[in-house]
């Protein structure tokens, strides 16, 4: 037998396995290894603290009353969540940009950062969530005097609240966090999911195969009247599924562990099928256990309690035991995540803005809120579950466990219209929402809270019967005459129609603030915006000074220096405060709503940055959906002319590329061509000198024309070859300090047999006195040497002379080679240095025509250059022009120097 | 340059393709019309079904099978599939 003290030995055992679990996923969560925290898995265990121990317990006794109507509970989770790409990814993600801390949170935020809205929509959810919580230690309860026969539920109820705050305070407030995720805590509600679904798995198989031995017999037992097909789909039954539907993502807990704590936007694809599946196992034994109970126990047993009592009176004490656990297991993980997001909620829209505003009153400026913050978190919880305690005193017992629940959806549905609108209505204003929250939730409270205290407790039996003051239309559960229905559906018509109503008209009738459009576009078309980090809409000034302490206030000393110094670091700045530009701000101002939600945050940032201003054109720019259509396809645009760009390049690009290609190809071809004609006239005096009969003279003189030509063929592919490596850059130049004078007059030298044999006179202008180049000497040579010799080659003047000019231009010294000869045409200066092109005098010579390109690519590797230097009667000579040492040498040096006589 | 103004100036990286968002919204509301009143009550007969009233069966056959609905959709939906670590 199941004694009282070892029903309390386990429960003490359990909540310090729970413990150590969450001070494990805490630590574990500090030091960084997130990796198994972060699994999709255990976020969708944590979602399931949606079953509670209504579930546990509840949804047998409701199954035992009402058939198959307990399972509308999770039908409308189960719509919700396989339509997650819908509605639950767009709330994550608004969630995770605008750093939402809870439903209230949510809905100041999107209208505007309203404190009036937060206010509000934490006391619907206070108020809601209160029967919640007395529902749990009510069960809690119960479940403990069905075991042990302990009648004083009151004093059970007690210390289980008494312990569940101090569980809560002691693991989700231990510090400010900055986006409020408590890992340890979601880790314990996963282990608390996997307790809650054996406990029912084990139970529901001991009942059906060691009971009621075997489905097929325990539902040929089930009591006719349980089951009536034509009336399972009533409007009963879309009724709790809308309304389940609305919980799962309203609910301050569900809030909390969906989207608050949700670390990776990926996570819910897994969730939209698991989370199902987890409502989908716990449902599956729950008819059979009521069958079971309906039979098996004696006439007015509490249905509620079957989970219990059905192994209980089979002897199982161990099952029972497990039973109990998975109970306690339910009750407990609903009240820590409730308590957490409530009373985040209460201080951050509740107790915040008061502090704030005694403060200044006061006028101190100073001082860690965070302690503040942390104090009225844990007094938010421990006042919670004590308002928990005075609803289950006031109103427990009587009730069943389901309808204590159904009133809370009921009254957080509340919140629906304006959540809808914050996500999908742009036009949807902050009035009203407030309008229509505030008629709903006091319609709610009038028709569904306040009669469910029963009699004589806020509303007496006669007023319940009659109406206030006998006015019958009054009546709370018949308001109007609008008879006919049971007293949920009755009550959701009321406070839901009339909201929405209330929403709808007002939000037409009234003008939304700037602040309010500027959050309406963040937030329906969150995926269309850029994030809230593209571009800050409000222009405020402040003190960096002045927005440090704030943060180091609310986050912390350290914490806000690491802020501020990442801020700093984006600025480029090493050290010292950020500039306090519009982003940084508005940063501040994010960091600052994790921890205390949007409107304080906004409030404390507004405050010390003095007013703000909302560009009329801005605004425009970003509430327009016309004008958001419009910087889409400018972007758009923007991308195509870029495009064209590219291509317009690519096609350029290309055209040098056939262009270059051609002149490879002739080039190739000129080659085969000057190869061709020396190896043609090899080849044909070779065969005359096959002929035995040939004389001796023509022999030596058709050898020595073999001879010239393979010289020249010889001499042609050496400088096809130079002139490769010369452009490729694969062959070094050796740079030195050379003389320029004996550069010139070395070619001149070298020359002067050649010149005298053509008739030609070389006219060398008088020394250059000690200028010295950096060139390569041999190259310079044979440039010079090339230069002189066409020149002398192809003078067709009477009287031939060369000159050999040079001056001193800057950095550079010129050589001018002149012949009389009128040099090349405007037409040829540039073909001349093209590979195998020939001057027009040139008809009759011999030679490759690479010598000129030759030199040019020589020169230029040495930093100087080639070229064609055309005088005013359009004769024309080359210059090269040589780096000299010293260049910057005076200018009278300069001015001393030859200069050509030509000009 | 002009990959990096493809990079920065995407808003999103593309989705799912449109037939499978599509599908992300059919799901559920074939799942509401399956299990809301009209539909429901023409299917919902009296009688059993291996002695389970046929009601019963059908509400957790069609929650069954949007589940399993839901696992392929989800698969789809987020891109690569998601293998979740023993469960």
């Amino acid at each position: 037998m199941l004694t009282a003290d070892r029903l309390w030995l386990y429960c003490i055992a359990y909540v310090a396995v729970l413990f150590l679990v969450a001070w494990i996923g805490e630590r574990r969560a500090s030091r960084g290894k997130m990796a198994w925290l972060r699994s999709p898995v255990i976020y969708t265990l944590s979602i399931s603290v949606y079953c509670t121990s209504w579930t546990f317990y509840g949804a047998v006794g409701s199954a035992a009353r009402n058939g198959l109507e307990f399972i509308t509970i999770y039908l409308g989770p189960t719509l919700v969540f396989i339509g997650w790409w819908w509605c639950l990814r767009k709330l994550i993600a608004i969630g995770r940009r605008q750093r939402i801390t809870s439903v209230a949170d949510l809905i100041s935020s999107r209208y505007g950062k309203s404190a009036a809205l937060g206010v509000l929509v934490t006391l619907i959810a206070v108020v809601a969530t209160t029967p919640y919580i007395a529902l749990q230690l009510q069960s809690v309860a119960q479940s403990y005097a069905a075991i042990t026969g302990d009648v004083d539920q009151t004093r059970t109820a007690f210390w289980v609240a008494v312990g569940m705050a101090v569980f809560t305070v002691l693991f989700a407030t231990r510090s400010v966090d900055a986006n409020e995720r408590h890992h340890g805590v979601v880790v314990a509600i996963a282990l608390e999911a996997l307790v809650k679904l054996a406990a029912m798995l084990a139970v529901g198989a001991f009942v059906v195969f060691g009971v009621m031995g075997g489905i097929g017999e325990t539902f040929a037992r089930m009591p006719q009247d349980l089951i009536v097909a034509e009336e399972v789909f009533g409007p009963r039954w879309a009724t709790l599924t809308f309304l389940s539907a609305t919980a799962i993502i309203l609910l301050p807990r569900q809030f909390q562990v969906t989207v608050v704590e949700n670390a990776d936007e990926g996570h819910l694809a897994t969730a939209s099928w698991l989370f199902p599946l987890y409502l989908f196992l716990m449902c599956l034994f729950v008819l059979p256990i009521a069958i079971a109970g309906l039979t098996t126990m004696p006439p007015g047993a509490n249905p509620d309690m079957f989970m219990l009592t059905v192994p209980l009176a089979s002897g199982q004490d161990g099952l029972a035991l497990l039973a109990f656990i998975g109970g306690f297991s339910s009750a407990t993980s609903m009240v820590i995540v409730a308590a957490i997001a409530l009373s985040t909620m209460l201080s951050n829209h509740v107790v915040m803005p008061l502090a704030l505003r005694w403060r200044e009153r006061d006028g101190a400026t100073s001082g860690d809120l965070r302690d503040l913050l942390l104090i009225s978190r844990r007094v938010c919880i421990a006042s919670l579950l004590g308002l928990g305690f005075l609803y289950f005193q006031l109103a427990g017992g009587s009730e069943n466990l389901a309808a204590m629940g159904l009133m809370a959806f009921a009254g957080i549905a509340q919140v629906l219209p304006s959540f809808v609108g914050a996500l999908y209505w742009r036009g949807a204003t902050g009035r009203g929402a407030l309008t229509g929250m505030i008629a709903g939730f006091l319609l709610w409270a009038y028709t569904l809270l306040l009669p469910s205290f029963g009699g004589g407790v806020f509303f007496s039996e006669a007023m319940l019967a009659t109406g206030p003051f006998g006015v019958e239309l009054l009546r709370p559960q018949a308001l109007m005459g609008l008879t006919g229905f049971d007293p949920l559906l009755h009550a959701l018509i009321w406070s839901l129609g009339i909201n929405v109503l209330l929403f709808v008209v007002v939000s037409q009738l009234s003008r939304p603030a700037a602040l309010e459009l500027v959050q309406s576009a963040e937030f329906v078309d969150v995926f269309r915006t850029p994030g809230p980090e593209a571009r800050p809409l409000i222009r405020r000034e402040a003190a960096a000074e002045d927005l440090f302490i704030l943060a180091q206030r609310i986050l912390g000393a350290e914490p806000a220096r690491r802020l501020f110094e990442d801020m700093a670091r984006a600025q480029g700045r090493e050290r010292g405060l950020p500039v306090p530009t519009d982003e940084v701000i508005a940063r501040l101002e994010r960091e600052l709503a994790g921890s205390v939600g949007a409107a304080s945050s906004h409030a404390m940032v507004s405050r010390a940055s003095g007013s703000e201003v909302v560009s009329l054109t801005e605004l425009i720019d970003i509430a327009d959906e016309t004008q958001r259509l419009i910087s889409t396809s400018a972007r758009l645009a923007e991308k195509t002319s870029e495009l064209e760009r590219t291509a317009a390049e690519l096609r350029e690009a290309n055209t040098r590329l056939r262009a270059l290609d051609a002149q490879k190809d002739d080039f190739l071809s000129q080659v085969s061509h000057e190869l061709r004609t020396p190896m043609t006239s090899i080849r044909s005096f070779s065969e005359i000198l096959l002929d035995p009969d040939l004389d001796a003279t023509s022999r030596t003189r058709f050898v020595g024309i073999i001879h010239e030509e393979s010289m020249r063929l010889t001499r042609l592919l050496d400088e096809i070859l130079d002139i490769n490596r010369l452009e490729s850059g694969v062959m070094d130049l050796p740079l030195a300090v050379i003389d320029a004078e004996e550069a010139v007059i070395g070619a001149v030298r070298t020359l002067a047999p050649a010149a005298a044999e053509a008739g030609v006179v070389l006219l060398p202008h008088r020394p250059l006195s000690g200028q010295k180049l950096w060139a390569s000497p041999d190259r310079l040579r044979q440039v010079l040497i090339n230069l002189i010799s066409n020149a002398i080659k192809y003078n067709e003047s009477p009287e031939p002379q060369v000159e050999i000019a040079w001056h001193v231009d800057g950095k550079s010294l010129c050589i001018d080679v002149i012949d009389n000869g009128g040099g090349v045409s405007h037409a040829e200066a540039e073909e001349v240095f093209s590979k195998f092109v020939r001057g027009r005098r040139s008809a009759g010579n011999q030679g490759a025509g690479l010598g000129l390109p030759i030199s040019r690519i020589a020169m230029r590797r040495m930093g100087g250059d080639l070229t064609v230097i055309f005088r005013e009667d359009q004769t024309s000579f080359f210059r090269v022009r040589v780096p000299r040492i010293g260049g910057q040498g005076s200018k009278a040096a300069a001015g001393a120097e030859g200069q050509p006589a030509a000009e | 340059m002009t990959r990096d103004a493809r990079e920065t100036d995407t808003p999103r990286p593309i989705g799912p393709d449109r037939k499978t968002r599509d599908a992300g919204l059919i799901l559920p509301l074939a799942g509401l019309v399956a299990l809301m009143p009209p539909a429901g009550q023409i299917l919902a007969v009296e009688g059993t079904l291996l002695g389970v009233p046929v009601v019963v069966l059908y509400v957790f056959l069609v929650w069954a099978l949007l589940i399993l609905l839901a696992y392929r959709l989800a698969r789809r939906l987020n891109g690569a599939p998601e293998r979740p670590d023993g469960c």
